[in-house]
């Protein structure tokens, strides 16, 4: 093997490893496949030119790409089910990632259903199903139904205004909430207790209620066996 | 040394009459008041009409009392008597404001009648604006624009609101933070729970922030918490221009809160109510 092929070779292998060994695509949304967990600022602002610094009075800030554990903010980010997206790093990292979106109008529990078929096409059946806290506002009953998603570098969790809020408030939201993790995270169940109360106030429901909500999207919750 | 009578007394300061050897002097008495910020002591000033002036401080933070005397006189300490917050003896006294309270720190010298420090003390929980609003999106969506309109609902009407130029702490801050807090009550995308989650974490942040002057944050989150409590006559659809006529007119009746310095240098600004 001359060196010209040994030279050919390690530069596969290496670049092979790089490929490995970057953050993986967000498997999320349309439109949000050059955005990945762990990138820095400056990678985020390339592929997103549209975000700013999140923070109330702070509209005018400029993006600081050095500063550390700083939250940034897409306003009316161009997708159709979304209105705002806040991504969250730790350090340098991009570690949270928030999607949300508005549903009132007509045909909204349609608009549920759109997107939990987005959601399944982009993740799969999710892992599990659960009852969350969401931002509902005024006169909301506590709780709405969530997929779960444990991957081996993410938890991804989608929620959505429950029918019976939907039904009483006339408007509810669709999130999609994603936390960099590692695969030991996931096989620790007070470990992704403790990144599910990073993103939620997890609500105390009735068995009853609980079972009626996650009824409805059961479906797309893959079979345990 | 002895008490001949005690003559006038103030919000801010008093005189009594004490013999030193021979010679009477006439001794003025003020409280001065120094954070962990200051270099020296600041008087607390009397306001005329007498005005409800009160440090600002958050749960924990540390203010050393000390009595002037002008001129410079040594008294015993037994001459001192501080009561209210905290009692003790001597020229000085430092308190931890360890509870979201409003304090009254009396100091009585020679029989001086009690001059009063007011101080509000208030808590400023978790989470910050950041953790808020992932827990949050839709109601931090809302807060992120309503801010902005504040803003500019402020910026536009800077001096008709009683504004300083360049310079926060002034009756245009006041009354931006109070139409902030009131719009974002009303807004259909949140509620009072979330109107104060918001305003709340946002002060959360200033105080995890450099610099983070404490009575500036408790300066907003009064005034945060008056456009709130305004907003139970309101509806979502009043009019902009009545809920901005609410907010001026709490301004102008003294229900809002600004500093008695603008720049509040090492936070030696006073709250004091908007109409002062």
């Amino acid at each position: 093997m001359n060196r010209y092929y040994v030279t050919v070779m390690l530069w596969c292998v290496s670049t092979l490893l790089a490929v490995a060994e970057s953050p993986q695509a967000l498997r999320g949304p349309n439109g949000f496949e050059s955005v990945r967990l762990g990138m820095s600022v400056t990678q985020l602002i390339t592929a997103r030119p549209n975000i700013k610094p999140f923070g109330f009075f702070e509209m005018d800030t400029a993006i600081d790409p050095i500063k550390l554990d700083q939250m940034l903010f897409e306003s009316e980010p161009g997708h159709a089910m979304f209105d705002s997206i806040f991504y969250k790093f730790d350090g340098q990292e991009l570690d949270t990632i928030v999607f949300a979106g508005k549903v009132h109008g007509g045909g909204m529990n349609q608009k549920i259903e759109a997107f939990l078929d987005m959601v399944v096409s982009a993740w799969g059946k999710a892992d599990e199903a659960l009852v969350v806290g969401i931002d509902d506002p005024k006169g909301s009953q506590p709780g709405a139904p969530a997929l779960m998603w444990k991957k081996d570098d993410a938890i991804v969790v989608a929620s959505h205004t429950s029918t019976e809020n939907l039904e009483r408030l006339g408007r509810g939201s669709v999130q999609i909430k994603i936390q960099q993790c590692t695969k030991e995270d996931m096989t620790d169940e007070a470990r992704v207790n403790n990144l599910l109360n990073k993103f939620f106030y997890l609500p105390d429901v009735a068995a009853d209620k609980k079972a009626r909500m996650l009824g409805a999207i059961m479906d797309r919750v893959r079979d345990p066996r | 040394m002895q008490v001949a009578r005690s003559q006038t007394a103030s919000l801010g300061s008093c005189e009594v009459f004490v013999y030193l050897a021979v010679e009477a002097s006439v001794i003025q008495v003020e409280v001065e008041f120094q954070n962990s910020k200051m270099s020296s002591g600041k008087v607390i000033a009397p306001y005329t009409p007498p005005a409800d002036v009160r440090i600002g401080v958050v749960t924990g933070d540390t203010i050393t009392f000390k009595a002037k005397l002008t001129p410079p006189v040594t008294l015993d300490n037994s001459d001192y008597v501080w009561s209210g917050a905290q009692s003790g003896n001597g020229p000085t006294i430092s308190i931890n404001f360890a509870n979201a309270c409003n304090y009254a720190e009396g100091l009585s010298v020679m029989g001086c009648p009690n001059l009063v420090a007011g101080v509000t003390a208030m808590d400023v929980p978790l989470p910050n604006q950041a953790i808020w609003a992932i827990l949050n999106p839709i109601a931090a969506t809302a807060a992120y624009n309503l801010a902005a309109e504040a803003q500019n609902w402020a910026a536009a009407n800077w001096n008709a609101l009683g504004g300083s130029s360049a310079v926060w702490n002034c009756r245009a801050d006041a009354a931006r933070h109070s139409y902030w807090n009131l719009i974002m009550s009303l807004d259909p995308d949140m509620d009072l729970s979330h109107a104060e989650g918001a305003a709340t974490a946002h002060e959360r942040t200033n105080l995890e922030s450099t610099p983070n002057r404490h009575n500036e944050i408790v300066m907003d989150l009064q005034n945060n918490a008056v456009g709130r409590s305004l907003s139970s006559g309101f509806m979502s659809s009043t009019p902009r221009a009545t809920l901005q006529a609410a907010i001026v007119s709490a301004l102008n009746a003294g229900n809002l809160t600004i500093l008695d310095d603008f720049n509040n240098a090492n936070e030696v600004g006073l709250l004091k109510p908007s109409n002062q």
